[in-house]
């Protein structure tokens, strides 16, 4: 079998909560392939379901039914312990805040997954995106004792020191200024650009959706457009068209 | 994982100190009563009278029962007994002919009550029953003449130095003994002290064997010694395998201690029993409580564990973590809790010493083993308890690290409902049961205990609607007291699930802490109103060290005298039927002369005819009855306090056992068979012309030193042993409260501290601090009364039984101070336990606490 082209690959993909007259279809059918090497962002406005998609995708969430694929591996087919190990050694994860355990400094928030997986962490690479991420001076302290632009930094840290084979990052600007927002998109750009990592971005801000290769519109469950190179014009426009329709 | 479970417990201290704290106590609890555990196992002094001798033969001082168990099987269960067991003289000359003896020395002994010159009596050291034994006796031991002389004539008496010293003679000078009768007066010849010159545990007398065996003495033991060249050993085995008599026991070495000391041996079989009963009590409740800690601390951690999840750890680790987490704390508490565990068993030995559960000067075996058991199951313990709480911290999904609030899942599922109702049914039932039956105190109270249990996880399963009828009843009024009531209802309107968290350790305090307080107060009101009703004399001779027997006897030659008798005292052993096995039991009895017994004492005989006891009879308690199965008619077969069979039809079954005693027999029998030979009192009840009774009474009295004349039996002295063991349950609830004390605060003081964000939103948008202590008061005042009012309803129920039980009324007695002792220190911390850290927070500057994460 040839190795796929895509690092995320979603095909029928349903997500339904709920039982009877009270469910709620939050992905219906929803098929998409993220390429190896980009950066993608997810958009859509409230209740879109881009964060199930997220869910699903990064497998903190089981599809109803459809299939989710993370390079070769079904996803679906795996059992809890060995989904746990995959989300550990392939994927890395950012989200909007609440992203480091407060009891752990900056280098061990950093270095947990791989302490997680009983490995050792590679000097060489910890001292290569330490730099990249610009944190060379604070790896002795704790995450209350840093701005959040520091602390989404030391998270992007901890989703690259796995070499993942792609970065999930939820609103990972939604709780920043614009200057600091910018900064760390810059960084998951450069991550994607200079380290050659698969970025997936849930956003819904057209800002920071302007920084990616590609975006993908959800509304009610559906993938209902998508855009390559975009910019922010273009993206706000759509976006309001889709809240006008709902 | 340890390395992270380090880290965490350093960084968030404040999680852990709930469970810090129950770990501490517990280990300390469980050290205390390790230590109390292997005293009372290894219970022994080192032997005095006894410690020359290379083998002491005794009676053996347990009865073995042939019990059939549950299952049908039969099984051998011995009971320690209370009085000595005496031994035959004759077993001196087949001890002689063992192999290896070189000569048997028979120590007989009386026991004598001592006065000085002036007729003032002189108690035994350690207020303990003095006892005189033969001269010859004193090869034995360690005593040496010091003063004067060996007794030569029955006139003559030696005392040991500590004694004389205290009854204030001195050779030459003169002492009066008393034993069966009026004293004798004895001239001291000599003073003897032990070998190294320290004062004797217990004190001794020591007569001509002449003189003795005038009063009438038993042979306590016969003391061997070895040929040369015959190890005590050696000696003994030849001895136990030439009598062949599993009623008698050989003692060497630390043994010989043990035969010489009874009180010790006795209290150390006392002492294993409370040490268990106390410390599974203890282990009980910490599991509850560190169950509750833990599931706290975790679920106030839950976002945390879902970032470990979603980052990529597996359950397995998460579990592995929260256990190293659990372990570490229960070391570091086991370890501290060790040096606060000795100071407090020093702290219960002395109360047991003066509860008279232990003799004063009983030793305390201290060796490292207890506290590192303690340490062991206290680490267990918390392993034990962390499981539960992990089995749900897995389960929490990794996404909910990635949504803005941490919420629980709202209401009660149908599972839980279900839950609490089954319950509740099970606990009426019990309690229709107990209403129903007629059953014996025992079973009530165990009925009792088993019903409250039930009622608070009742209401723990059922809490949210607990509370919020108790916010139905309660938030209307907090509205009409201003602003800060209406803060305070809404918020407890609003989180009705947190409200429950902070009643149910409540509800389980004060329900507890009343159920076995005032089931004890109930049954010592019970007891004092039987010994009240019960007692139809109107006049009692008594005496602290005991009365001579023939006191009753000349009582009833005066002419003023309607009837009089004896009051003696001690313990019977039988096989008791408990939930279908048998079981040996210890049950007090009385000794009665039966022509003096209906109007002297009036026990209240619910089937039966008193009147037909004898000394083949006897009459039991209702209590009693219930125990060992028997009702009248019936023969029952006990063994007395000195091990001796008995076997007697039950005449009567009587009501009024919590006053008295459980076993009523004849006087005469049941004081042959003690060791001191004395009536505790004698009961007189006067004739119709009783002119100048009080007067002749009086006057007999002075012929016994120490005796004195009363109206009435002094309830605290018939009641002692009801105490000592009413003193022992209030300890068990000390230990209760004090658990609970630590959840409850625990529980309040992290659900308040989880509040600073909205404490901070609250002042931004314009309340004054006093504003915000103010609803928080409110709030805790909702807290505390739905709290402590549904504890003293639920407790209301067991009450109502055990008063029942007791007494036929439904009325439980509850002295209004101690109902308010429970109820105010549970508020006191529960109000404490809200309102320091609102203090606290109200520091922080709330621009700093909004912005503030988790």
């Amino acid at each position: 079998m040839l190795a796929s082209r895509y690092a995320v690959h979603l095909t029928d993909v349903t997500k339904q909560y709920g039982e009877g007259p009270d469910a709620v279809l939050a992905l219906d059918k929803v098929s998409a392939g993220i390429e190896s090497g980009t950066f993608t962002a997810v958009m859509g406005p409230s209740g879109s379901g881009k964060s199930t998609f997220l869910h699903c995708a990064a497998g903190l969430d089981r599809p109803t039914s459809g299939e989710v694929r993370l390079g070769d591996q079904e996803l679906s087919a795996l059992r809890e312990r060995r989904l746990t190990e995959l989300r550990r050694t392939r994927i890395g994860f950012v989200f909007q805040a609440f992203n480091l355990l407060p009891s752990l400094t900056v280098e061990q928030n950093i270095v947990l997954p791989l302490r997680l997986a009983g490995q050792q962490p590679d000097d060489t690479w910890l001292r290569h995106i330490v730099d990249a991420v610009d944190l060379g001076g604070r790896l002795t302290r704790f995450p209350a004792q840093l701005s959040g632009g520091q602390q989404q930094r030391v998270a992007i840290a901890r989703a690259l020191v796995t070499r993942p084979e792609v970065i999930f990052a939820d609103e990972p600007t939604g709780a920043l200024d614009p200057e600091t927002a910018r900064d760390i998109l810059i960084l998951l750009r450069q991550a994607v650009t200079d380290l050659h990592q698969t970025v997936v971005m849930v956003t819904h801000d057209p800002v920071a959706a302007a920084h990616t290769d590609q975006v993908l519109f959800l509304n009610a469950g559906r993938v209902v457009d998508g855009m390559v190179g975009p910019g922010a014009d273009r993206i706000a426009e759509v976006m309001a068209g889709l809240r006008r329709a709902v | 994982m340890l390395t992270l479970a380090l880290q965490t417990l350093k960084a968030r201290k404040g999680g852990f100190v709930g469970t810090f704290v129950a770990l501490l106590l517990g280990a300390a609890v469980l050290g205390a009563c390790g230590v109390l555990l292997e005293s009372g196992i290894r219970a022994g002094s080192s032997a005095e009278r006894y410690a020359a001798a290379d083998a002491i033969v005794t009676g053996r001082q347990e009865v073995e029962l042939t019990l059939k168990d549950l299952d049908g099987s039969t099984l051998h269960e011995s009971q320690p007994l209370p009085e000595r067991v005496p031994l035959k003289a004759s077993l001196a000359e087949r001890l002689d002919r063992v192999d290896g003896v070189r000569t048997v020395i028979e120590d007989d002994a009386v026991t004598v009550r001592l006065a000085d010159a002036h007729d003032r009596p002189v108690s035994g050291r350690h207020g303990s029953a003095l006892q005189a034994h033969n001269w010859a006796g004193l090869r034995l031991g360690d005593f040496r003449l010091t003063q004067g002389h060996a007794p030569r004539t029955a006139d003559d008496v030696v005392l040991d130095s500590d004694l004389a010293t205290r009854a204030g003679v001195r050779p030459g000078d003169q002492v009066r003994l008393m034993t069966t009768s009026v004293p004798r007066t004895y001239t001291v010849a000599g003073l003897v002290a032990l070998k190294d010159g320290r004062a004797p545990r217990q004190s001794v007398l020591f007569l001509s064997d002449a003189a003795l065996r005038q009063l009438g003495p038993a042979v306590q033991a016969f003391g061997v010694l070895a040929d040369p060249g015959t190890s005590p050993g050696r000696l003994a085995h030849a001895i136990g395998s030439a009598l062949d008599d599993d009623h008698l026991s050989v003692h060497t070495g630390d043994g010989r201690g043990r035969a010489e000391f009874l009180d010790v041996v006795v209290s150390g079989s006392n002492l294993v029993v409370l040490a268990v009963a106390i410390g599974g009590n203890v282990l009980l409740i910490a599991v509850f409580v560190l169950y509750a800690t833990t599931a706290l601390s975790v679920r106030h951690r839950r976002r945390e564990i879902a970032l470990l999840r979603a980052i990529g750890t597996t359950p397995g680790q998460i579990r592995r973590m929260l256990a190293s987490e659990a372990a570490v704390t229960a070391l570091v508490a086991g370890a501290l809790g060790s040096p606060l565990g000795l100071l407090l068993v020093h702290w219960l030995r002395d109360r047991f010493a003066g509860h008279g559960i232990v003799p004063p000067d009983f030793p305390l075996a201290l060796s490292p083993l207890p506290f590192l058991a303690a340490i062991l199951v206290t680490v267990l313990t918390a392993l034990a308890a962390v499981l539960i709480s992990a089995l749900r911290a897995t389960r929490i999904r990794p996404t909910e690290a990635l949504g803005e609030a941490a919420v629980e899942p709202p209401g009660l599922g149908r599972g839980r409902r279900i839950t609490g109702w089954v319950l509740v049914a099970l606990a009426a039932g019990s309690f229709s049961t107990g209403l129903a039956q007629h059953a014996d105190f025992f079973t009530l109270v165990s009925l009792a205990n088993s019903l409250v249990l039930l009622l608070v996880i009742a209401t723990a399963v059922l809490g949210p609607l607990l509370s919020r009828a108790a916010v139905r009843l309660l938030a209307p009024l907090l509205d009409r007291t201003g602003v800060t009531g209406y803060l305070a209802a809404a918020n407890t309107r609003a989180n009705v699930g947190r409200l429950a968290g902070a009643i149910t350790p409540l509800v389980l305090a004060v329900s507890f802490a009343s159920t076995v307080v005032f089931t004890q107060t109930t049954a010592l009101r019970e007891s004092s109103d039987q010994v009240r009703a019960g007692l139809v004399a109107d006049h009692v001779l008594t005496a602290p060290g005991g009365v001579s027997p023939d006191l009753a006897a000349k009582v009833r030659d005066l002419k003023q005298v309607e009837s009089a008798t004896g009051l003696v005292k001690s313990k019977v052993v039988g096989a008791g039927q408990l939930l279908g096995a048998q079981e040996a039991v210890s049950l007090g009895a009385q000794g009665v002369d039966p022509g003096a017994l209906g109007t002297t004492l009036d026990l209240h005989a619910r089937d039966g005819d008193l009147s037909r006891l004898s000394p083949r009879t006897l009459a039991i308690s209702t209590t009693a009855a219930s125990w060992l199965g028997l009702g009248v008619g019936d023969t029952a077969r006990l063994h007395l306090g000195d091990g001796t069979p008995f076997q007697g039809e039950v005449i009567a079954v009587y009501t009024r056992g919590f006053g008295f005693a459980d076993i009523t027999l004849d006087h005469d029998l049941l004081l042959a068979h003690t060791t001191q030979k004395t009536d505790a009192s004698v009961l007189v009840r006067s004739a119709d012309h009783a002119d100048g009774l009080t007067r002749a009474l009086s006057g007999l009295a002075a012929h016994y030193p120490g005796t004195v004349l009363r109206d009435g039996l002094a309830v605290d002295d018939q009641l002692a042993e009801q105490r000592a063991n009413a003193w022992v349950n209030y300890l068990v609830v000390g230990l209760i409260i004090a658990y609970t004390a630590i959840t409850v605060v625990n529980t309040l003081a992290m659900a308040t501290a989880a509040r600073r964000r909205e404490f901070a939103l609250l002042r931004l948008s314009g309340t004054a601090r006093r504003q915000v202590v103010g609803m928080m008061r409110k709030e805790s005042a909702v807290v505390v009364l739905a709290g402590v009012g549904l504890g003293t309803v639920l407790a209301a129920f067991p009450l109502t039984l055990v008063a029942i039980g007791l007494g036929g009324t439904p009325w439980p007695a509850v002295p209004g101070l101690g109902y308010l002792a429970i109820a105010g220190a549970t508020a006191v911390l529960a109000v404490a336990g809200t309102m320091v850290p609102t203090r606290l927070l109200l520091r922080i500057r709330p621009v700093e606490a909004i912005g503030a994460r988790e």
